[in-house]
């Protein structure tokens, strides 16, 4: 069943009193349960998608396009449905857990605040979150309930922000880079914790991160989007065998990986271009090793190609070559 | 407890500030030019007038005997006695203390009250935030004799509103007569106060705190009061503080201006009539009030901002 539906959707921010384009087209559904993958370098517009899914926009942000929760229409909701949809729908785990939790009041009362706000009981309260500190491994939960940010290390404070998004019981958890700000030894055990539980209680999660192979790792699908605008979805499970997207192929390839030494082969040339950037023609153009005149004057439609859909106009063509992984591991063999 | 640790180590400095602040006090004037003695006897004496009068003051004595014998009185509660008045300073003062506390006092609440509340609203309503802007940046360049002529002249003496002159008697009384100068002593603080809290709140408001607060469905006016009221209040106490420290000083233009038997001009009458005993006292008095007042802002701000309580190795 679908939970989420993101319909062509635009943004634009206003930048020095003018509006700028942040989000182009982006269509992107989400079933009950499911985990879908947000992946593109950084500036390409993740982060404003996971927000407007939540409508958690900078000021004078004009959205367009559609987003509906369970049928219903986010950018029409009023702010006591906004309030509602915030509150029991979706949560929302930000990067900088740091930051983004209040540093002069306790873990306790981050925890609980969503549910009592909501008319919960705080002794109640008390015992779900006591509850889901312990499931993401942290102990001595009274004592902790009576620290302050400060006193917790990065990686136990994400484990408090991902407790705190799931005790509101959401169906949808909106992830933005949740382990990007951690050292590498924790990002594992929180990324651990996350997928962990959000298997076990069956939640949609579209999880943004730049990292092609640890949004293959932990969803189902993967969507790619590169200067706002959506090039390529597919299944997780084929995008080592076969992607469509020459920017996809581009992602694989400029991360060094342990089970793939030949890496670095195909690093994307040049810069990653912002949505305002770019001109009318498809928006990899500039970048793009395999451009043809069409690349230029027309900008390539989502097609659907097998399980994926896909923004290029050579895709049937490249298919074959695309398939960075698997090319390169050969091409090593051989040498 | 760490927290109990920090404030008692806090109580433990503030002492010791004290401590130091009284032995300037009296070191100053007791370096200062005019003996008391040739004073007391008011011109001609013989020396050997002067050496029994100086015996029976203790004025022949090393410096920190004496002072130990001055010191220890005021923990006594002995604040010396007035070669002026011929009388002691502590029953001098009884009656004028009062009045100089009314006066801060209200002048600290229409302050912080003031302040907190236009630098609020300033951060929270763009429009009336203009507004508020323009009129505390006029407010914070007046002066507070300024404007205590202006009030006089407006509230006094055209609308006959409050009293210009006096302490008054009452409860009622005193608060009408106190009205005028206590905005006269706030006025430049609590636009001071007002554009403070405007910045600290603006910035609270672009914190990640509130858009997690926001995230999570929490009303508007928790966010506020929870994310970015309680939040600010850190560097809004700080300054109230130094505010309140501030007035102690601004007390004694106030006072000349209405007319009000307090320290402050009590301690311009000491001055002009060398009155050492009178200025000591008063001066002790009015760096104890500073100390305090900083002393029990350190102490909220460590209630306030708990990263703070962490005690200092
Ligand atoms: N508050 C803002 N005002 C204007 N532009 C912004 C704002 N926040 C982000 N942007 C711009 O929007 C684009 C997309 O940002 P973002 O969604 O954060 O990218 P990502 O998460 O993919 O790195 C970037 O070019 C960024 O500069
Ligand atoms: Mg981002």
């Amino acid at each position: 069943m679908t939970l989420l539906e993101i319909h062509r959707l635009s943004l634009d921010l206003e930048v020095d009193g003018e509006l700028r384009r942040i989000i182009h087209d982006v269509t992107l559904e989400l079933d009950d349960g499911e985990a879908v993958g947000l992946v593109g370098e950084s500036g390409a517009g993740k982060s404003m998608t996971s927000r407007a899914v939540i409508r958690l926009l900078p000021r004078g942000a004009r959205l367009g396009g559609e987003v509906e929760f369970d049928g219903r229409s986010v950018p029409a909701m009023d702010a006591r449905a906004l309030r509602a949809y915030r509150s029991r729908d979706v949560a929302m785990i930000f990067q900088d857990a740091r930051s983004h939790i209040n540093p002069v009041r306790t873990i306790g009362a981050f925890l609980t605040e969503a549910l009592v706000e909501r008319g919960e009981r705080k002794a109640d309260a008390v015992t779900v979150v006591s509850e889901l500190l312990e499931t993401v491994g942290i102990h001595d939960v009274p004592h902790r309930l009576r620290q302050y940010p400060h006193e917790l290390s990065g990686g136990m404070l994400q484990r408090v922000m991902i407790a705190a998004a799931l005790a509101i019981r959401p169906r949808l958890l909106l992830a933005d880079e949740p382990t990007t700000a951690l050292d590498v030894t924790t990002q594992a055990e929180v990324m651990a914790h996350l997928d962990r539980q959000r298997r076990g209680r069956g939640l949609a999660m579209l999880f943004v991160t730049h990292d092609l192979e640890l949004a293959a790792a932990v969803c189902d699908r993967i969507a790619v989007i590169y200067a706002g605008c959506l090039v390529e979805e597919c299944p997780a499970s084929t995008v080592h065998d076969r992607v469509l997207h020459p920017y996809t192929a581009g992602l694989l390839a400029s991360r060094p990986s342990a089970t793939r030494r030949a890496a670095r082969l195909a690093a994307i040339p040049g810069r990653p271009q912002a949505a305002y950037e770019i001109a009318p023609g498809c928006p990899f153009v500039a970048r793009c090793p395999y451009v043809v005149d069409l690349c230029r004057t027309t900008r390539p439609p989502l097609r659907l190609i097998g399980a994926s859909r896909v923004a290029c106009h050579r895709a049937e063509e490249l298919a074959g070559q695309l398939s960075v992984g698997r090319f390169s591991g050969e091409e090593r063999a051989r040498a | 407890m760490a927290l109990v640790r920090v404030v008692l180590e806090r109580l433990a400095e503030l002492v010791l500030t004290l401590l130091v602040a009284s032995v300037a006090i009296y070191g100053a004037l007791y370096l200062a030019p005019g003996n008391p003695a040739t004073l007391l006897a008011g011109g001609h004496i013989t020396p050997s007038v002067l050496r029994e009068i100086e015996r029976q003051l203790h004025l022949n004595e090393p410096f920190f005997v004496r002072y130990w014998d001055w010191l220890d009185g005021i923990l006594h509660g002995n604040l010396g006695k007035s070669f002026v008045y011929r009388e002691s300073v502590t029953s001098l003062l009884a009656s004028r203390v009062l009045n100089s506390v009314y006066l801060v006092s209200y002048s600290a609440v229409v302050i912080i009250v003031g302040g907190v509340a236009l630098g609020l609203a300033a951060a929270l309503r763009r429009r009336l935030g203009v507004a508020i802007t323009a009129g505390t940046s006029v407010g914070l360049a007046t002066p507070s004799f300024v404007a205590a002529i202006m009030l006089i002249t407006l509230f006094a003496v055209n609308l006959k509103w409050f009293p210009a002159y006096g302490t008054g008697s009452g409860f009622a009384g005193q608060l009408r007569h106190l009205t005028l100068p206590a905005v006269a002593l706030a006025l430049s603080w609590l636009a001071y106060t007002a554009q403070l809290t405007k910045a600290a709140v603006r910035e609270e408001l672009g914190k990640d705190q509130v858009e997690t607060a926001q995230s999570r469905g929490i009303r508007p006016r928790h966010v506020v009061t929870r994310h970015v009221l309680r939040n600010a209040l850190i560097p809004i106490t700080t300054v109230s503080g130094i505010t309140v420290a501030g007035l102690v000083a601004g007390d004694v233009v106030v006072e000349q201006a209405f007319g009000i038997n307090g320290l402050g001009s009590f301690l311009v009458q000491a001055t002009l009539q060398k009155d050492f005993a009178s200025m000591q006292a008063v001066a002790l008095i009015l760096v104890a009030a500073f100390v305090v007042v900083n002393g029990i802002v350190d102490v909220a701000g460590l209630f306030l901002d708990p990263r703070l309580r962490e005690p200092a190795v």
